[in-house]
C-alpha cells in the first residue's frame, strides 16, 4: 500500500517506490502484445520505443507509465462490420486507489508495473449495443490466447465517447461488459445536458470574463450557524464565490439522478479532497441553513435572482482551490462538454477523474534503448496463433459430438474456453457440460438468480465436483443458486444444501423404507405404484445422487414386492 | 555530433535514403514500405542505435522505428521543428539577499523537459535555473560558473584543486555560499578532498546532485538545488558540506560533512548518507535545523585558501580472501607512493600478503588501513594480525572511510613523504574525518525496513 498526501503536491509527484533502476520489457508481455498484434491483424512495428506517459495524479509512483506501441492498423469483424484497430500498446499497470480520507488516498501497488495490453479501436463504433458487441468481440479474442487471467477487472474497457457538437471524454475502469451500454447512454445524456446547458448560458449571453474568481470569506456570515455542514472548526473558513447569471443551471440534472452541482462537486472533490460544495440551486434549509444567513450571503456577494453562489468551508487555502475549481469548470460549461477522463461507476453515471491528457505527455523513455523486433520472435509467435473463435464451430461439432447449435452459441457466449477446459481436463460428458453452461444457467438467470456473481473457477469447481461423482448434476441448479446468493466456497455450499451424496447402499435404505411404507399402494396398483414413490424418494434424495439410479433401484424393489 | 547535422543520429543506407528524399530532421514525413505505410515526425536516432530504422513520432504522441528497405520511399509532407531552448527569465540583482555562486562541473544542474521532442533541455545560467527551478528566485542571487564539463567518474585528484581554487577565488570575491554540482557518483570524494585543501573557510562550500535525471517526475534534481541554496546562502556553516535527499520523499535535505559522507546506494534519492557520525543538519520546509553544533562557523573575512600540494601516486585497494601477494609488488614496482588499504573487519589482511606489504613499507610506500565494513574503528590490537600489521608500520585510520582516506594521503603525500610525518598526519583528524568516539545512533542503516534513525 501507499500513502500519498493530496495538500502537498511535491510529495505526490516525487513520491517514488522505485528506488531501483527500471528492468527491461518482459519477454513473455512482449510476445504476447506480439501475438495479440497478430490476431488483430495489425502491422508490427519493426523497432520498438519504449515512452513515457506523465501520471501525476498518484496511481504511479515514479510519475510515468512505460508504454510502447507494437502493432498499428488492425481490424475486428464485428457483426459484418470491420472495426478499426489503431493501436496495440503494451504498458505497465497503475496503482489502484482503494480509498481515500480527507486529502489522502490509499492505493493498492499489487498491479502496479505489471505489463498490460491496451487495445484501441478506432472512433468508429455508433451505438452502444456495438461498443458492447466489439468489446466482447475483443475479449472473445483475448481469452482465446489462454493468456488472459479470469475474474472482474482483468479485461478493462476504456471508452471514448463524444456526441456530435461535445468532445472527447474518456471514461475508464469498466470492468464488467453489461455495464458498458448504460454507461455509453448515461454519457451520451450528459453530454447532451452540458450542450443544453452552454445553449442556455450563450442564451443568456454570458462571456468567459464575467466569471470571475472573487472569493469571498463570509465564515462571519456562518460564525454561530446552526447548519452541521458548515460549522467551522479549528482553521476553517467559509468560502463563497459568485456565479452570474448561472441561476438554476447547477440544478440541471447532466446524468439520471446528477445535477450539475454534484458534478462539479465531484470534480472539487477528486482534486482537493473536500467532500462537498453547497450551492443556490440546493434546498439550504435541509442544511440548517436559516433565511438570514441566506440574505447576509447575497448581500455580502452581491448576488441577486439571476445569480448562483457556491459555499465551501475548508482551511483556506483548500477552500480556495475548490472554488478555483468551482469557477474554472463553470467558465468550461460555456463551451459544452470539457475533455476529461472520468470514472465509471457501478449506477452506469460516471465522475471525474481527470483532465484528459492528449499526446503532448507521452516522452521517450532514456532509460530502455529501442528494441527491434527479431523477426524469427514474429515467425514463431506467427506460426502458433490460436484460432479465431469464431471459426470454432465445426471442430467442436466434430470433436466432442456436441448439436451445431450448442457450439455456435458457446463460441458466442464465450464459453467455449471454460468448455474445453471442463471436458479435456476433468473429461465430464460434453453435451452436460453444454446444457449446464447455456441452459441451465440462462434457466437460473430467468428465474433471478445472479448467476454473474459465480466466477469462471467456481463453476470449474462444480464440474470437478460432478467429474469426481461428489455430486449428482441434479444438484447443479441449487448449488450454483447456492453459491450466486451467498459468497461460500463449494464445500460451504454442499453443507448449507445438505447435498452429501448419497452412496447406492443409502440408496437402497431410503427405497426400501419408502416401499416398505407403501407396501399397500404397491399391493392395489402394481407397477403404477412408480410415479408416486418415485416422487416422494425423490423429494428426499435430489441433488444427491443421479435419478435414473433412482428409478432402477425403485423399479426393481416394486417388482419384489408386487411378486411381478 | 553537430548540432548542425539535420540527419542527426542517421547513418548509411538510411541516411542515404533520406538526403535523397530531401527531408531532415523535424520534417513530418510518410514512409511507405510494402506492407505498410507510416506518418510522423522524423525525429534524431540514438548514436547507438542500427542503421535500418528511423524513428518517428506518430500523431498519438508515440514513438517507432520504422524499418527502411531498397524499396521504402519517403516524402515530407511538412515540418514542425524542435525547440530546445528555455524561456529566458530576467534576472535582477535583489539588493539584501545573499549571493552564491554556482559552479559546474559537468552533468545537468537542472534541467527542463520537452514533451514533444523528448529532449532534455539543460539549464545552466540564472536567467535558466530561475525558469526552471524558479524557487530560486527568493532565496539568493544566483551567479553562475562553468568549471568544467565531465562525468563524475572521470574526476581526477587534479580536478578538485581546480575546483577548490575556484571556489576560494569566488568566496574572496564576495560571494556568501558556494554550491559545486557535481555528479553523484564520486562526488565524496571531491567533497573529503576540498575539506582538506580550502584554508579557513568562511563560507559555506555545498556540493550537490541528482540521482535521478530532471526528465523523471520522481527526479530529485528540484529540490536538492533549493536545499543546496538556502544551506549556502542562509546556514552558518563555514565547512564543505554534501546536501542531497534525506529520505526518499521530498520532506527533507540532509547536510554531511563532507569527509564522513558515502554514497551507499547505486538509485535511491536518499543514497548519500553519514557514515558512522550523524549529519550535521537538515533542511526542510524552507528552513534549516542543526543536529549539532560542533561545526565551523561562518565568518566575515575574504582569505580563504587552497592548499593544494597533493600526489596522485596512490592505491585504494580492498583485500579479501585469496588476495595474491604479487598485487603489491606490482603496485611498488609501478612507483606508488601510497595504499590505502579497505581491510577486512578491524582492519586485516590476508596472511600472504603481509611480507610483501612489508616490503612496500621498506621500500617507502605509506600503507594505510581503513576497513570495508566502513561503519566502526579500525582495531588493530585486538588479534594477532592487527598487531602483526601495526608492527610492520601500516598506519590505522580510526574510523575513516577509505575513500576519504585514499583522498587524504593523496593530500598527505604532497606535504610529506617522510613516514612519521605521514603517519603523524594520517592518525590526526584534520577536518572530521576521524571521530574521537562513535555515537549510538551513528550506526544507521534500512533493516527490512525499520528506519532506525
Amino acid at each position: 500500500m501507499y500513502i500519498r498526501d493530496r495538500r502537498n503536491v511535491h510529495v505526490d509527484v516525487a513520491t517514488c517506490t522505485r528506488q531501483t533502476p527500471p528492468f527491461e520489457i518482459s519477454e513473455e508481455a512482449l510476445e504476447i502484445g506480439l501475438e495479440l498484434a497478430l490476431l488483430l491483424k495489425a502491422k508490427v512495428v519493426d523497432e520498438l520505443h519504449v515512452c513515457r506517459k506523465n501520471y501525476l495524479d498518484g496511481s504511479v509512483p515514479c510519475g510515468f507509465q512505460r508504454t510502447l506501441i507494437v502493432g498499428l492498423n488492425g481490424s475486428i469483424q464485428v457483426n459484418g462490420k470491420e472495426i478499426p484497430i489503431e493501436t496495440i500498446c503494451i504498458e505497465e499497470d497503475a496503482a489502484r486507489k482503494v480509498r481515500e480520507e480527507g486529502s489522502t488516498v490509499y492505493y493498492r501497488i499489487d498491479r502496479l508495473g505489471i505489463p498490460l495490453v491496451e487495445i484501441v479501436t478506432a472512433p468508429c463504433i455508433e451505438t452502444p449495443e456495438e461498443l458492447m458487441e466489439a468489446a466482447f468481440r475483443i475479449g472473445l479474442l483475448l481469452r482465446s490466447t489462454g493468456k488472459v487471467r479470469r475474474g472482474i477487472g482483468t479485461i478493462r474497457q476504456d471508452v471514448n465517447i463524444s456526441v456530435d457538437g461535445g468532445a472527447r471524454v474518456e471514461i475508464k475502469g469498466v470492468q464488467k461488459l453489461e455495464w458498458l451500454p448504460k454507461l455509453a447512454r448515461n454519457e451520451v445524456i450528459r453530454q447532451l445536458s452540458l450542450i443544453r446547458i452552454r445553449d442556455e448560458l450563450a442564451h443568456r449571453e454570458i462571456r468567459e470574463e464575467d466569471l470571475k474568481l472573487e472569493i469571498k470569506d463570509v465564515t462571519e456570515v456562518f460564525r454561530k450557524t446552526r447548519s452541521k455542514i458548515l460549522k467551522q472548526r479549528g482553521d476553517e473558513r467559509v468560502l463563497a464565490v459568485r456565479l452570474p447569471k448561472f441561476s438554476g443551471i447547477l440544478g440541471v440534472e447532466v446524468q439520471p439522478g446528477k445535477r450539475f452541482g454534484k458534478e462539479i462537486a465531484e470534480k472539487v472533490r477528486a482534486v482537493t479532497g473536500l467532500a462537498g460544495i453547497i450551492h443556490s440551486d440546493e434546498n439550504l434549509e435541509e442544511y440548517g441553513i436559516n433565511a438570514e444567513e441566506i440574505s447576509d450571503l447575497c448581500r455580502v456577494l452581491m448576488v441577486n435572482d439571476e445569480d448562483a453562489f457556491v459555499i465551501v468551508k475548508a482551511p483556506r487555502d483548500i477552500g480556495e482551490k475548490a472554488l478555483e475549481i468551482v469557477v474554472e469548470r463553470a467558465r468550461q460549461s460555456l463551451k459544452g462538454v470539457p475533455s476529461e477522463t472520468r470514472r465509471a461507476l457501478e449506477d452506469g453515471n460516471s465522475e471525474f477523474l481527470r483532465e484528459l491528457h492528449g499526446g503532448a505527455r507521452l516522452y521517450p523513455d532514456t532509460d530502455t534503448p529501442p528494441i527491434r523486433l527479431d523477426p524469427e520472435l514474429r515467425n514463431r509467435v506467427a506460426g502458433r496463433l490460436p484460432e479465431y473463435p469464431w471459426n470454432l464451430k465445426d471442430k467442436l461439432v466434430k470433436r466432442y459430438g456436441i448439436s451445431e447449435e450448442f457450439a455456435e452459441r458457446l463460441i458466442l457466449e464465450g464459453k467455449v474456453f471454460l468448455f474445453k477446459e471442463v471436458v479435456d481436463e476433468y473429461g465430464v460428458d460434453p453435451v452436460l457440460v453444454a446444457s449446464i453452461l447455456l441452459q441451465t444457467l440462462k434457466a437460473l438467470v430467468r428465474e433471478g438468480v445472479n448467476v454473474e456473481d459465480v466466477g469462471e473457477d467456481e463453476l470449474k469447481e462444480v464440474f470437478r465436483y460432478i467429474s469426481e461423482g461428489r455430486i449428482a448434476k441434479e444438484a447443479v441448479e441449487s448449488l450454483i443458486t447456492k453459491l450466486a446468493e451467498k459468497h461460500v466456497n463449494i464445500e460451504e455450499a454442499l453443507k448449507e444444501l445438505d447435498l452429501k451424496p448419497l452412496s447406492e447402499k443409502e440408496l437402497e435404505e431410503l427405497v426400501d423404507e419408502v416401499v416398505n411404507e407403501n407396501v399397500d399402494i404397491i399391493k392395489e396398483r402394481g407397477e403404477r405404484a412408480f410415479s408416486p414413490l418415485m416422487g416422494m424418494v425423490m423429494k428426499q434424495v435430489r441433488g444427491r445422487i443421479d435419478g435414473s439410479k433412482v428409478a432402477d433401484i425403485l423399479k426393481k424393489k416394486i417388482r419384489e414386492v408386487s411378486g411381478g | 555530433m553537430s548540432g548542425d547535422d539535420n540527419l542527426r543520429g542517421y547513418r548509411g543506407f538510411t541516411r542515404k535514403k533520406l538526403e535523397e528524399a530531401g527531408v531532415k530532421i523535424w520534417s513530418v514525413v510518410r514512409v511507405i514500405n510494402p506492407d505498410a505505410t507510416y506518418e510522423g515526425i522524423l525525429l534524431p536516432r540514438s548514436e547507438l542505435g542500427d542503421e535500418n530504422h528511423v524513428v518517428l513520432k506518430l500523431k498519438t504522441g508515440y514513438n517507432i522505428g520504422v524499418r527502411i528497405k531498397e524499396e521504402t520511399v519517403i516524402k515530407e509532407i511538412g515540418y514542425s521543428p524542435g525547440h530546445y531552448a528555455l524561456p529566458e527569465k530576467k534576472v535582477e540583482f535583489k539588493p539584501g539577499m545573499p549571493l552564491v555562486t554556482l559552479i559546474g562541473t559537468g552533468g545537468t544542474v537542472a534541467s527542463r523537459l520537452d514533451y514533444r521532442t523528448g529532449a532534455v533541455i539543460p539549464a545552466f545560467t540564472p536567467q535558466e535555473l530561475f525558469s526552471a527551478v524558479p524557487e530560486l528566485e527568493d532565496i539568493c542571487n544566483l551567479e553562475t560558473v562553468s568549471l568544467f564539463e565531465i562525468f563524475s567518474e572521470d574526476m581526477k585528484p587534479e580536478c578538485w584543486v581546480q575546483i577548490a581554487e575556484r571556489v576560494a577565488k569566488e568566496i574572496n570575491k564576495g560571494a556568501d555560499g558556494v554550491i559545486v554540482a557535481h555528479g553523484t557518483d564520486t562526488m565524496h570524494f571531491t567533497s573529503a578532498a576540498l575539506s582538506f585543501m580550502l584554508k579557513d573557510l568562511s563560507v559555506p562550500v555545498v556540493l550537490v546532485g541528482s540521482q535521478r535525471s530532471s526528465d523523471r517526475p520522481s527526479s530529485d534534481a528540484a529540490i536538492n538545488l533549493i536545499s543546496s541554496a538556502i544551506v549556502a546562502s542562509r546556514s552558518d556553516i563555514a565547512e564543505v558540506v554534501v546536501c542531497m535527499h534525506g529520505s526518499s520523499n521530498d520532506d527533507y535535505n540532509l547536510i554531511h560533512r563532507g569527509t564522513r559522507v558515502r554514497k551507499m546506494h547505486t538509485s535511491r534519492r536518499d543514497a548519500f548518507r553519514t557514515l558512522g557520525d550523524i549529519p550535521l543538519g537538515l533542511v526542510a520546509n524552507g528552513t534549516i535545523r542543526m543536529l549539532r553544533d560542533d561545526y565551523r562557523r561562518r565568518s566575515g573575512h575574504r582569505n580563504v585558501t587552497v592548499d593544494h600540494k597533493i600526489d596522485p601516486r596512490v592505491v585504494l585497494l580492498y583485500t579479501y580472501p585469496g588476495m595474491q601477494p604479487d598485487l603489491i609488488e606490482h603496485v611498488v614496482e609501478a612507483g606508488y607512493h601510497g595504499i590505502v588499504l579497505a581491510g577486512t573487519g578491524l582492519g586485516h589482511c590476508p596472511k600472504t600478503i603481509i611480507p610483501q606489504i612489508e616490503g612496500a613499507i621498506k621500500e617507502g610506500v605509506a600503507v594505510a588501513m581503513t576497513s570495508q565494513c566502513l561503519y566502526g574503528f579500525v582495531g588493530m590490537n585486538v588479534y594477532e594480525r592487527g598487531r602483526d600489521l601495526l608492527k610492520i608500520g601500516v598506519i590505522p585510520c580510526g574510523n575513516m572511510l577509505p575513500e576519504t582516506a585514499y583522498v587524504k594521503l593523496i593530500y598527505v603525500l604532497g606535504h610529506t613523504k617522510d613516514a612519521n610525518e605521514v603517519r603523524e598526519m594520517m592518525t590526526s583528524n584534520m577536518c572530521g574525518e576521524i571521530t574521537s568516539r562513535e555515537l549510538y545512533n551513528a550506526y544507521t542503516i534500512l533493516q527490512g525496513g525499520l528506519e532506525n534513525l
